[in-house]
């Protein structure tokens, strides 16, 4: 089947089965896409391109504070303000590959230096009063569709459905047009795709950002959605690390595989917690930990990988 | 695929082992973190809010609903505000809890008290001293602790005091966390101290909230030679500054805020390094009525019951009494209690007054005690009227 027709048909399902989840199930339906679709924008650079972010909580954050500071201060939609949120989130994505990877930095030291960026800007946003300081920034309840707010819970799983659709078809487009081919080059050996006549320093900046942009689209929808943002929150490094984790899990590089990743963890991470943490303080991350080193264990290739494998066994 | 089903099946059967239910009871909730950076501050208040169902219940539940027993579900924000907003959407939706009680920090109570807004279901904040959630804004939350100008109110009381001792202490320095507490109270405490022409500034300087050491700030602080030393922060905070001031040979008076200078866990942890310290607080645990639910915390969880335990038990304790005297647990009944409920000046465990909400839900009785660690006890010195002890002025680490 073709993925174009593939995705559509599993996000029809998706939106379809969103309406006979409970509340809660909605509200984990709604961190699902949310963190898939920061995973799938970091698979973008991280996977595509191999270069690995550790600050992607950078975009998040600035797209969630643009777009709530233009609402509370201006009145501006947040609708507008997502709009923005991914120009900015692009713009610093450019910005960020440009001065970096003109420089040649690459693997461990591009990943310090994009964790360095996101920690800057947390300590930059945490001493500036116009954006609620430390403090943060509540948003007053106010649900209506121009203010990307809803009275139930699903009007949330639709928004963030369509910020991860958004996502994923980016990602289809990119994977079947020569970018796709640009950012494999990279990955695999730099220096025969600039053989080859690619702009390696242009591929990697194409691809931050892009990465950027669609990162930065999250922060707007998870920001009217818990009606608070502090810096610690969005551009903590937490954040970027669940990227990171989702994207190992799921498969890294692979099309769907952070996909995946979060389709696995997040409501396993919402069970266990549910479930366990009222016993013993901690007890779910442990067994949270064990099951992720069962994955690893088990499917060193990410759940993408062990599906495939799956598959390909079946059809020999 | 074997090896999937094999996975899947794992841990089904792992979480099946620990999926029991509770018998029907009167369901609250309380969020806190339980694991992730505010553990420690979120764990002391969970324990307080176990300790006072646990009475509750064993002094026959809620007498004007037929001894209806309390049971607590728990949910732990991890130290994050998205988490926050899901376990309180579970403990609301999922468990149906009539009332919920969190969290330890404000960026996980603003969130966590917006669910509860959306929801119609009485909160109370137990710890957090975020002026912004009883301003008016919100009209499902009561806060039974303080607000951030209330411990810098007790700050300045604490100065005088020290000034009434001995007027020649007039250099102050200020160590405040990079944090949303610190920068908060470092606003307030600038804006006061600046109006204040008997006390001179000497430095403010900020720590990181997070850092592993405070050498550094601490001998920026040694630096500006002050006299007095006001320290804002948490328990961490309070055993990384004494340390460094004892390696920097740096004997100034202390002033903490309560859990960097008054958690009884210090002695243990810095043994005298922390005498003479003075601790702005909104608990006390000398006071008589303190002194019981002191034993009892101890007996139970054998550790001193702390700062954020005592805020989480008294908290509960709020709660508990407006659930019994509320006509049924519906919550525009139980909201009808709490804007009712009243606490008399011999039943408090805190350092507040009384308790008696205003129409925001802020407490009408609040109040700050200022502690002193004097040789192997934590002694209240202030006000007079709640003293247990006169207050010593004393250098850092001196005999």
């Amino acid at each position: 089947m073709k993925p174009m027709l593939l995705l559509g048909a599993v996000i029809a399902l998706l939106a379809a089965l969103a309406p006979f989840l409970s509340i809660y199930g909605q509200h984990i339906f709604v961190l699902v896409a949310l963190y898939g679709a920061v995973a799938l924008a970091w698979n973008i650079l991280g996977g595509m391109a191999g270069q690995m972010s550790l600050g992607h909580a950078l975009f998040v954050g600035a797209g969630a504070y643009l777009s709530t500071a233009l609402y509370l201060k201006l009145g501006v939609s947040p609708w507008i303000g997502l709009v923005l949120a991914a120009c900015l989130g692009g713009a610093l994505g450019a910005l960020m590959g440009y001065t970096v990877f003109r420089r040649k930095l690459s693997g461990v030291y591009f990943a310090l230096v994009t964790l360095a960026l996101a920690e800057m800007t947390l300590h930059i946003v945490s001493n500036v009063s116009a954006l609620g300081a430390a403090n943060g920034l509540a948003i007053p309840a106010r649900p209506s569709l121009a203010n990307l707010q809803f009275t139930s819970k699903l009007g949330y799983c639709y928004a963030a459905l369509a910020v991860l659709t958004v996502a994923a078809i980016v990602i289809i487009v990119i994977h079947r047009t020569r970018l796709g081919y640009v950012f494999l080059a990279i990955r695999e050996n730099e220096r025969s795709a600039a053989a080859l006549g690619i702009d390696v320093v242009q591929g990697k900046v194409i691809a931050a950002a892009i990465s950027g942009a669609l990162a930065a689209l999250v922060g707007p929808i998870y920001a009217n959605y818990v009606l608070f943002i502090d810096p610690e929150s969005v551009f903590g490094i937490t954040l970027s690390i669940d990227a990171l984790l989702f994207s190992f899990v799921g498969g890294l590089g692979s099309l769907f595989g952070p996909l995946l990743g979060t389709v696995v963890l997040v409501p396993l991470t919402e069970l266990l917690r549910g479930m366990l943490a009222g016993r013993l303080a901690g007890i779910h991350l442990i067994v949270y930990g064990v099951i992720l080193v069962l994955v690893m264990r088990l499917a060193p290739r990410g759940l993408w990988g062990l599906l495939s494998d799956a598959i390909a066994r079946r059809r020999a | 695929m074997k090896r999937m089903v094999g996975f899947f099946l794992s841990t089904t059967v792992l979480l099946a082992a620990f999926n029991t239910n509770a018998a029907d009871a009167v369901k609250v909730g309380a969020v806190y973190a339980l694991t992730g950076p505010g553990a420690v501050g979120g764990g002391d208040g969970m324990r307080g809010t176990e300790l006072a169902i646990e009475e509750a219940n064993a002094s026959g539940g809620l007498k004007n609903h037929g001894g209806a027993q309390i049971e607590l579900v728990k949910g732990d924000s991890q130290s994050k505000p998205v988490n926050a907003v899901g376990e309180t959407e579970r403990l609301i939706n999922q468990d149906k809890v009539v009332l919920i009680m969190g969290a330890a920090t404000s960026n996980e109570t603003v969130p966590l008290s917006q669910v509860a807004e959306k929801y119609g279901i009485p909160h109370i904040n137990t710890i957090p001293q975020q002026e912004s959630m009883t301003n008016g804004s919100l009209k499902w939350t009561w806060s039974t602790t303080l607000i951030d100008s209330d411990y810098v109110a007790g700050i300045f009381h604490a100065l005088d005091m020290i000034h009434k001792l001995d007027p020649k202490k007039t250099k102050i320095a200020v160590l405040c966390p990079d944090n949303e507490y610190g920068i908060e109270m470092g606003k307030q405490l600038k804006a006061q101290l600046a109006d204040r022409k008997d006390l001179k500034v000497v430095s403010f300087i900020d720590y990181g909230a997070a850092a592993q050491d405070l050498l550094q700030p601490a001998l920026k602080v040694k630096a500006s030679q002050p006299d007095i030393v006001i320290q804002v922060g948490y328990f961490r905070a309070g055993v990384l500054a004494s340390k460094a001031y004892e390696q920097l040979d740096f004997h100034p008076i202390v002033i903490g805020t309560g859990g960097m200078s008054g958690d009884p866990k210090l002695r243990k942890e810095i043994g005298k390094l922390v005498a003479w310290q003075f601790a702005v607080t909104p608990f006390s645990a000398d006071l008589p009525a303190a002194q019981k639910t002191g034993a009892a915390f101890e007996k139970k969880f054998q550790q001193p019951l702390t700062l954020n335990s005592a805020l989480g038990y008294f908290g509960t304790k709020v709660a508990i009494r407006a659930l019994d005297s509320a006509k049924s647990f519906k919550p525009a009944d139980i909201a009808d209690a709490l804007r009712k409920v009243k606490f008399r000046k011999d039943e408090m465990i805190t350092s507040s007054d009384y308790i008696e909400f205003d129409q925001n839900g802020r407490n009408k009785g609040r109040d700050t005690t200022i502690t002193q660690f004097q040789g192997d006890k934590l002694v209240t010195v202030w006000p007079p009227e709640k003293a247990t002890a006169k207050p010593v002025l004393k250098n850092f680490n001196t005999p």
